[in-house]
């Protein structure tokens, strides 16, 4: 046990800070979690489309006939939001180097994309890519919303930037200032799309795209998934949110995933992917990490008393999602009790939820939908499928289940504590 | 005093806020508490007299410090866990010093 603990703390922990700290990922991290309400919204003109289906017959007909008119919002929030995207991770990454105006280099992010995603093949009208704004865009707003910020930087190091006298307001000051980044970056994206299309007949996003089909292939399958969710609760066994860090990593993808799956319900299509951020928060951190829901109620009703205190102030958390209590108060940290059942249960959970999505049993997620709900709701409106929220509640039963006997021994020892505890304070009381 | 409270998302912090404001008010101190996400921590400079960080983000204490300049501390578990405003309350005003 020493010995694993030793190993994990020399390599584990100063990976998970490095990763942590990095400003490039926290950048991309920040900046597609920021996008999340806008797909949300987006992905709320599905659900028409998804009861639909549920009900079937002449309404669901009706509804068949116009999904143009239910999925038309789609087209101004899930089908653009790499140009959304970009503002975030652009404004994000020049907020964590302390630069000014911040959301002026996230504008310029925006301009960038709108550049690399065009076609210069055809004349003037033909320009816009709308279609890559999308899902397809999104890996390219990581790197036009990264190198945005990175070549203003280098303008400001070699000092090529305007200068105002003093007595001019701050705001025009600041204007002029980024005019020299801007245009770089401009012609920058301009030289870059123009390269495609003229040599490769092609645009900068497919390229991108089939340069990184292998990584995103392979991210939405169920041994990724279940190692991300192996990694994330053994963050949490050394008292580091584990969610946060392991986003830094996969966020992108999930993202990327969740928009893909949108488009194609709009489009009239099948969703694809299982692996969405709401399939993560809504399946496998049902009632925060390691899905303690069952736990905190065996706590409330402990006859130990320490354990019943933090379980009283961590229910109604719990419902909502948020377990920091449960976690620091049991504590899960370094708890030779709670890790097994707490590290590896969510993975058999990941693993059941998966597959139970990829074979079909339940529905595939639409996009993405609002977290931070009670068990199951999460999963329904995701999916709009019932037996989603049976699911997730069927995880957190499971869990309940895996928590059982550990939770057993846990207490045993705490009252034994207790008692200890008491016998000492009579003793005392007895010697005066 | 001012105090600022960040955790990853802002939400689990928000409990303990609620925690310190209490206790303040109920010794008759003064004290505006706010709880916010570790990503919009730059927004809050000059803001604040200290800066209590959630246990689990303590990684990010070094951080938070250097972008804010004031007190900054990570919160102990046991009082993050229990929401122990008064002990919150007391660490915060001993790092103000």
């Amino acid at each position: 046990m020493t010995a694993i603990q030793n190993f994990l703390q020399k390599w584990l922990f100063p990976i998970a800070q490095k990763l942590e700290q990095q400003r490039h990922l926290q950048a991309v991290k920040n900046g597609v979690v920021a996008i999340i309400p806008i797909i949300i919204v987006g992905s709320f003109c599905q659900i028409p489309l998804g009861l639909g289906n549920l009900i079937g017959g002449g309404f669901g007909a009706w509804v068949t006939e116009h999904s143009a008119i239910f999925t038309f919002p789609t087209n101004f929030t899930t089908n653009i939001m790499s140009l959304f995207s970009a503002f975030f991770i652009a404004e994000s990454l020049a907020k964590s180097y302390g630069m000014k105006a911040t959301s002026m280099h996230g504008v310029c992010a925006v301009l960038v994309q709108c550049v690399l995603c065009a076609s210069f093949v055809g004349d003037v009208t033909t320009v816009w890519d709308v279609a890559s704004f999308g899902s397809e865009g999104l890996f390219v707003s990581i790197i036009g919303g990264l190198l945005v910020v990175e070549i203003a930087r280098l303008t400001e190091k070699l000092h090529l930037t305007i200068r105002m006298p003093e007595s001019v307001p701050t705001m025009v000051s600041e204007s002029f200032a980024s005019l020299i980044p801007f245009a770089i970056n401009i012609v920058l994206a301009c030289v870059v799309a123009g390269l495609c299309s003229v040599y490769g007949q092609t645009t900068f996003p497919k390229i991108i795209m089939s340069l990184l089909a292998p990584a995103i292939s392979s991210m939405d399958s169920v041994w990724a998934v279940a190692i991300i969710i192996f990694l994330t609760q053994l963050l949490w066994v050394f008292g580091l949110h584990g969610a946060a860090i392991t986003q830094s990593v996969w966020a992108a993808f999930a993202i990327q995933y969740a928009t893909e799956n949108a488009a194609a319900v709009a489009a009239g299509l099948e969703p694809t992917h299982v692996f969405t951020y709401g399939f993560y928060f809504g399946f496998l951190q049902v009632s925060g990490s390691g899905m303690t829901l069952l736990l905190v109620l065996m706590m409330c009703r402990s006859k130990a008393k320490s354990l019943s205190a933090v379980g009283k102030i961590g229910i109604v958390p719990s419902i909502f999602g948020i377990n920091e209590p449960i976690i620091f108060g049991v504590p899960m940290i370094m708890n030779p009790y709670m890790l097994v059942p707490f590290v590896f249960g969510p993975v058999i959970c990941a693993i059941i939820s998966y597959q139970a999505m990829a074979s079909g049993l339940v529905s595939l997620p639409l996009g993405e939908a609002p977290g931070f709900l009670p068990p199951g709701f999460q999963a329904f409106l995701l999916t709009m499928d019932w037996k989603a929220a049976v699911l997730a509640i069927f995880n957190v039963c499971l869990m309940g289940l895996f928590y059982y006997p550990f939770f057993k021994a846990m207490e045993a020892d705490e009252l034994r504590k207790e008692q200890e505890i008491e016998a000492q304070k009579a003793a005392e009381l007895q010697g005066e | 005093m001012k105090i600022l409270v960040v955790c990853n998302a802002g939400m689990s912090s928000s409990i303990l806020v609620k925690k310190i404001a209490e206790h303040a008010k109920s010794i008759g101190e003064e004290a505006s508490v706010q709880a916010v996400s570790s990503s919009s921590v730059a927004d809050e400079k000059g803001k604040w007299d200290v800066c209590l960080v959630a246990p689990q983000i303590k990684y990010a204490v070094a951080d938070v410090q250097a972008k804010l300049g004031i007190p900054t501390a990570a919160v102990d578990m046991r009082v993050y866990a229990m929401a122990d405003g008064k002990a919150a309350y007391e660490a915060a005003k001993a790092m103000k010093g």
